[in-house]
């Protein structure tokens, strides 16, 4: 699967040395073996080099000769993409943004920040704590993952039920373009007659450009937050008393189910938080706003579980008891790490009354095709997270979870769902893409590509099959 | 501008209505323009995407102007500047809930359908668009799509790009693109949806929208401080923007004391609306109370929703109107010169202003744009995404902003 790596014309590999230095220049195999792979474990992609620009302008220098050498290269965050968005396909230069890790400007007032991209979520959080304010799409990955990285795959949270996705929080972006323009993206606005742009490039997976600044906006951190644990005999139960509590007109700020294999997972692993082992699923809800009413709403939901046979219901208002009832649902991936050498993190999205039949067919693909299927996802979104569990040194398991993850897809989009909710297209959902969207849709966004990317050198191979990119997609061009 | 300039071939109204007429049949053709006269532009509301699309390739390969267009309540419309364009077609036909899954709190509704019918059908699920365009109820939900306009409840909802999870678009190539979908999260392929939102008929005729709703509110009050001066006002509101909150709408309204007499003699006031649970309620207007004193008026629940829905139909009938962005902390100084211009203009031609005090989004009403800050300048690098991404959805040119036609 790994293709040799290509070395870099040293022509160009000296451009890139004098713009940022030869420390941030590397191109060594063995020093660039961690930008081969990123979150989707099964590939490697080894880049022809890695450069680590240390300011705007240098981003739009090396893009800049990047671009008249034709030669293609991908944006990297913290590469925790789970959909191999950062994958450096082609031999394309990693351009990577670990040393933009800047907070430029924190105004408490008008609860803004403005940062770089490669700023970590938790970071940010971090430093307006103190400020009573906090950034509000927290995925899973935030102790690690960048919010250049956030933008570019539009990421999603636990708390983004109630509060929404990245696209709601980013103000302003200023981006290097493929063809190394510094720009400051518009919004819509009718008196310069501009369109959204700055929305169209939340989501755009690295393929139009690489954020170098951006502006967000904070929230006050609400004065009271519940916690509640519920222990269930079945998923479907579980799944039920989601659609329930959506259905009374409560809005939690979080609604997330695991199942039975991810809390045998964590049980067994250093992360034991204390869940019995023969618990189906396991439904963290958290409700948060002003104290009053709190206890009420999380009394209602408390009897919605036990109506809907909950097994205990646990809850916690002070910070410690509510990292608790958290804590097996934030290391279930770690815990799964421990269980199996590879994880495919699967993402889809189905309208939530569907949850519970679709969770029943998604068991049933997992045992037709004899793979462990551990589920911990967003419930309230609808936003499913089937992980298959396997070992890429065993050829017929590899093949075995392809087939399942196709199928997969296709039980979702049938329920009316989409095949990502939060994780992006990249390289792995590529080919199921024709699945959801129709030619005329592939063609028009393989149209938008290019006129961000006409030479379709940045992030070559991601999203649009090849016969929707620009020039039919990216073979490297000159060396 | 590039489009059918002055080389395009002219088709007189009779034969564009004829060309309709046998493309779409009798049924797609509006009288009602034809009031205007022989030199009217003709009117058509094609029935579905498929009749739309039909519609705007025709309309492509004879290089006819276009404006797509809703209840005609945004406040922009060809008649006030620009040129006017040969056909004007809308989704009035397209009305109605297409899908609405009051479990999945989804919606997918024509583009035709007008907010304020919808809304009736929501609230008898006891679920909410909470969305507030200028035109208020008036507005069909295309248009508000294609203005894109944030209303008072943006900070605390979203604004329409936000609550947004699909829409139907038939371009001027004459394609008919589903984007987005009906499920909350959906990040597969690029984001066409947001592109759309806002590009005020730019790119074709949105014929369906779907949506995320909310559960109703059980309460909703709103607070107004009336006052005389911008000043002492603005700094009240900023007392309250900086309250860790989450409230339904904070704005300062300025000389609005016709159109909203709730605000008071003078027509000025903070408004404070707040929406939740009855304890929830209760607790942020005593916290509000507590950090600025009593209010002028308390409006509750039916009152409440008045009030801001007769703010937001004002704000669609104020013409002319400007909106800018600014740092709310900057909103202090903007209205001290905006009031201090309007004294020494002897107060009569002054119009009136609203801000949002936590967004700091600005619109002056019934008023040139003296006294706002520049509007940023298109750079030519943004210009080419513009002109090509225009090309994408209409390589003719006949929709507007390829051609000119005007906000003010
Ligand atoms: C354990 C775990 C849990 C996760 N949980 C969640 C979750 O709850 N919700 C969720 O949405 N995701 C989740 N993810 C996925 C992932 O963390 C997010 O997609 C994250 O936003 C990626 O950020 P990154 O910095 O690692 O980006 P990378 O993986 O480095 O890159 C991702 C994409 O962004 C592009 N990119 C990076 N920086 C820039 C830039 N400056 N400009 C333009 N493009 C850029 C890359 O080219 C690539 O296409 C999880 C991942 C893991 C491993």
């Amino acid at each position: 699967m790994s293709p040799a790596p290509v070395p870099l014309p040293d022509d160009v590999l000296r451009a890139l040395q004098a713009t940022v230095g030869n420390r941030a220049v590397l191109s060594d195999p063995d020093r660039m073996l961690v930008y081969e792979s990123d979150g989707l474990t099964q590939y490697r992609f080894p880049p022809s080099a890695v450069v680590l620009p240390g300011t705007a302008e240098e981003v739009y220098r090396v893009v800049r000769i990047l671009h008249q050498a034709g030669l293609p290269y991908v944006a990297r965050g913290a590469g925790t993409g789970l959909s191999g968005g950062a994958l450096a396909l082609n031999g394309a230069v990693v351009v990577a943004t670990t040393r933009l890790n800047r907070i430029l400007d924190l105004d408490v007032e008008n609860r803004r920040a403005r940062v770089q991209p490669g700023v970590i979520n938790a970071q940010l959080t971090r430093a307006t704590a103190p400020h009573g304010l906090y950034y509000a799409p927290d995925p899973s990955s935030q102790s690690a993952c960048t919010l250049g990285g956030n933008v570019a795959e539009n990421s999603g949270g636990p708390h983004c039920l109630k509060y929404g996705v990245t696209s709601r929080y980013v103000t302003a972006l200023t981006v290097v373009l493929p063809d190394g323009e510094l720009v400051r993206l518009p919004t819509s606005d009718p008196e310069t007659g501009t369109l959204d742009l700055m929305g169209l490039f939340v989501g755009s997976e690295g393929c139009f450009g690489i954020v170098v600044e951006m502006e967000v906006e904070l929230l006050p951190k609400p004065e009271g937050v519940r916690t509640l644990l519920a222990l269930f005999d079945s998923l479907e139960a579980a799944g039920a008393a989601v659609s329930t509590i959506i259905g009374r007109g409560l809005l939690p700020a979080a609604l997330e189910i695991m199942d039975r294999a991810t809390i045998e997972a964590v049980e067994d692993s250093v992360f034991a938080a204390g869940i019995p082992r023969d618990t189906e699923a396991a439904l963290v809800v958290e409700f948060d706003g002003v104290e009053a009413g709190l206890d009420a709403e999380m009394e209602e939901a408390r009897g919605v579980c036990l109506g809907s046979e909950a097994r205990e219901v646990r809850t916690a208002s002070t910070a410690a008891d509510r990292d608790a009832l958290w804590k097996g649902r934030k290391k279930a991936f770690g815990a799964m790490g421990r269980i199996a050498p590879d994880l495919l993190v699967q993402d889809a999205t189905v309208p939530r009354s569907r949850l519970p039949e679709v969770l029943a067919r998604i068991g049933e693909i997992g045992r037709r095709h004899r793979l462990r299927v551990a589920n911990v996802f967003h419930a309230g979104d609808g936003n499913l997270h089937p992980n298959l569990l396997f070992d890429r040194n065993d050829p017929d398991e590899l093949a075995r979870v392809e087939k399942a993850s196709r199928e997969i897809m296709s039980v979702c989009i049938d329920a009316g769902g989409t095949i990502t909710g939060e994780h992006g297209v990249g390289l792995d959902k590529r080919p199921y893409l024709p699945m959801v969207l129709p030619p005329p849709v592939l063609e028009a966004m393989g149209q938008v590509k290019a006129v961000f990317d006409p030479t379709g050198q940045c992030n070559p191979g991601k999203v649009l099959p090849d016969e929707y990119l620009p020039g039919g997609g990216l073979t490297r061009a000159s060396a | 501008m590039a489009g059918p300039g002055s080389a395009r071939a002219v088709t007189s109204p009779d034969e564009i209505r004829e060309r309709v007429r046998s493309l779409l049949g009798e049924a797609a053709l509006d009288g009602s323009t034809s009031d205007g006269g022989a030199m009217g532009p003709v009117a058509a509301s094609p029935v579905s995407p498929q009749e739309a699309a039909a519609l705007l390739r025709l309309a492509s390969e004879e290089g006819w102007r276009v404006l797509p267009h809703g209840a005609g309540v945004a406040p922009d419309g060809y008649g006030a500047a620009g040129t006017p364009p040969d056909l004007l077609v809308s989704a009035r036909r397209m009305a109605g809930i297409i899908q609405y899954e009051p479990a999945d709190l989804t919606l997918e509704v024509g583009a035709g359908t007008v907010l304020a019918d919808l809304d009736r059908e929501l609230a008898a699920q006891g679920q909410w668009l909470p969305l507030l365009p200028p035109g208020g109820g008036a507005v069909t939900l295309g248009g508000l799509v294609s203005m894109g306009l944030p209303g008072s409840l943006a900070v605390a909802y979203g604004a329409p790009r936000d609550q947004l999870l699909g829409l139907t678009l038939a371009d001027a190539r004459g394609r008919v693109l589903p984007l987005g979908g009906r499920v909350v999260k959906n990040v597969a392929g690029f984001d066409l949806v947001r592109l759309v939102c806002g590009s005020r008929g730019a790119l074709g005729l949105i014929c369906g929208v779907s949506f995320r709703l909310h559960p109703r509110p059980a309460a909703d009050r709103t607070l107004i401080w009336s006052g005389d001066e911008a000043g002492s006002l603005h700094a009240l509101g900023r007392v309250l923007a900086g309250l860790p909150l989450p409230l339904a709408a904070l704005e300062i309204h300025g000389h609005r004391g016709g159109e909203l007499p709730q605000l008071g003699p003078d027509g000025w006031g903070v408004a404070l609306r707040a929406t939740g649970s009855e304890p929830a309620v209760t607790r942020m207007v005593d916290v509000a109370v507590d950090a600025v004193g009593r209010p002028t008026r308390t409006l509750e629940a039916d009152a409440s929703v008045r009030f801001a829905l007769a703010a937001a139909a004002d704000e669609g009938r104020a013409r002319p109107q400007h909106r800018r962005k600014l740092p709310p902390s900057d909103l202090g100084v903007l209205l001290d010169r905006l009031t201090r211009d309007g004294q020494e203009a002897g107060g009569k031609e002054w119009g009136g202003v609203v801000a949002d005090l936590r967004s700091g989004m600005v619109r002056r009403l019934r008023a040139d744009a003296t006294g706002l800050p520049p509007l940023t300048p298109v750079t030519p690098a943004v210009g080419r995404l513009h002109a090509g991404l225009r090309k994408v959805f209409d390589p003719m040119g006949v929709l507007p902003g390829q051609w000119r036609y005007g906000w003010r």
